[in-house]
């Protein structure tokens, strides 16, 4: 049955839509197409996607390890001070990613808390390396993931995960194939959110990674060299962003739908 | 096979003060009010929630105790046959599979896993459903594949939370008449709470009601801690 809107309702709802859309098409409106596979193909621009795929990746793949675990915790334990730290598990969420930047310099910099001990018995340095770059996108990144897990966790009937353990099944074992699989529609949206907030992550980056091309300059930051010298290239770059970002939402989304449903069919 | 109970279980304000005993081929029915604490005695029973005070035995195996030794064994080592409201089905196993877990839980192959299931589910006669998913299922076809689910590993004990609850009179018939074999085939313990009268009749060789001493020793009283 078709429902009919509020008139008022419809007018904001197209305001909305105008304010998230206009800068998209704004970009498009004014791409240099004709130097599209001169920019595509120059070796700084490449090496800033293919950084920033590779650290994207890795910190999500880092967030799902960890992540899982701290939202399961948090979803079933209650223990003395469990808000405060699942409070503290989110903050980055909220917190200017800068300010991530910052926090992450006095944990892991060479004068940091910790940093200072891996710098002085091992001798290894994370400031200013692709490891930083990852760390700042999954500080950043992680919390998302937490989160939607966190939610997907407390939905499922306590009494189908009881049920799985007196069948003998031990908590790893309902985790895998109970809790796990009832929940893999957020556990991919969880990834995907994840993976985008990764992607595009930038104030905490350049702060504790820097921006050294070829070495920590992901492809935000190259999109923001490129805007401070006044190239073209801003533009590419940002469609290249958006691009990527859209090809995987797009895919992704119809490929776990296809599967729910096939699942459903049967 | 027997189970025997003295505890004092808490959930919330409520504490639950229980003591009840049940040997082979006993089907033993709760009744009480709603809240009145069945689901959570079960919970106990089952090794699901943990007890505030006393001992559980089953099969003269101390499962639960707060005496020193402390002792609390999970609910993956005490092989109870736990039946849920509404079955508590996994959503997104096949009937056959849901059948099938607990074998492949203690570590049975996948293939002699569904070929066990696929004979369980012949014995409750819903073999032609076995690809289903719990949502394609009838309410009554829900609860014979749970009840195949728990009696394919065969438990010591059974306890059936409100089995006939939430299904059509057709349902509700196949359900009890299914449950009728089951009590008549199985060999130990039989513990079932339920809502209507009919079930009790039909199922129970005993009744025990939560608040008023019945028969003897078993007692379950209710008690709200804030009163």
């Amino acid at each position: 049955m078709k429902q009919s809107s509020p008139k008022s309702l419809l007018a904001l709802a197209i305001v909305g839509i105008v304010l998230l859309t206009l800068p998209i098409v704004a970009i498009l409106v004014r791409m240099p197409w004709t130097s599209l596979g001169e920019i595509i193909t120059d070796d700084a621009n490449r090496t800033a996607l293919v950084l920033s795929i590779r650290t994207s990746l890795i910190a999500t793949l880092l967030s799902v390890v960890v992540g899982i675990p701290v939202a399961y915790v948090i979803a079933h334990h209650t223990f003395p001070g469990a808000r405060i730290f699942r409070a503290l598990c989110v903050l980055p969420m909220v917190l200017p990613p800068v300010v991530g930047g910052v926090a992450l310099i006095y944990v892991l910099g060479k004068n940091g808390i910790v940093g200072q001990f891996l710098w002085d018995w091992f001798g290894i340095r994370l400031a200013f390396t692709e490891s930083a770059a990852v760390l700042a996108q999954f500080f950043v990144a992680a919390p998302f993931f937490i989160v939607v897990m966190e939610s997907a966790f407390t939905s499922i009937d306590p009494t189908v995960v009881g049920v799985s353990r007196t069948l003998g099944a031990s908590p790893w074992f309902t985790l895998l194939r109970v809790q796990l699989p009832m929940v893999l529609p957020s556990l991919l949206a969880g990834i995907v959110l994840t993976w985008a907030r990764a992607l595009g992550e930038f104030g905490a980056t350049i702060t504790f990674a820097g921006n050294t091309e070829g070495r920590t300059q992901t492809l935000p930051l190259a999109v923001y060299s490129a805007l401070e010298s006044g190239s073209d290239a801003a533009l590419l770059l940002s469609f290249l962003l958006i691009a990527v970002s859209f090809t995987v939402l797009v895919a992704l989304r119809s490929q776990w739908t296809t599967g729910v449903t096939q699942r459903g069919n049967q | 096979m027997t189970v025997h109970i003295s505890a004092t279980i808490r959930r919330h304000r409520f504490s639950l003060l229980a003591a009840l005993s049940a040997k082979n081929k006993e089907s033993v029915a709760i009744r009480g009010k709603n809240g009145s604490g069945k689901s959570t005695l079960f919970a106990a029973i089952a090794g699901l929630h943990p007890i505030a005070q006393g001992s559980i035995e089953i099969d003269n195996r101390v499962v639960d105790s707060t005496t020193t030794p402390h002792i609390s064994i999970p609910p993956e080592q005490r092989n109870i046959g736990f039946l849920p409201q509404g079955g508590a089905l996994f959503p997104h196993l096949t009937a056959i599979e849901n059948v099938a877990f607990g074998l492949r839980a203690h570590g049975m192959r996948r293939h002699e896993c569904l070929n066990s299931a696929h004979d369980m589910l012949t014995q409750f006669g819903i073999e032609e459903l076995s690809q289903r998913l719990p949502h394609q299922l009838s309410g009554g076809q829900r609860q014979r594949v749970a009840l195949a689910r728990t009696l394919i590993l065969q438990p010591n004990i059974l306890l059936l939370d409100e089995p006939t609850v939430a299904l059509d009179a057709e349902g509700r018939d196949d359900v009890v008449s299914v449950l009728g074999d089951v009590r008549n085939r199985f060999n130990g313990p039989i513990l079932f709470t339920s809502h209507d009268e009919r079930d009790v009749a039909a199922l129970a060789t005993r009744v025990v009601d939560i608040h008023t001493s019945v028969e003897g020793e078993d007692t379950i009283s209710s008690l709200d801690d804030s009163l």
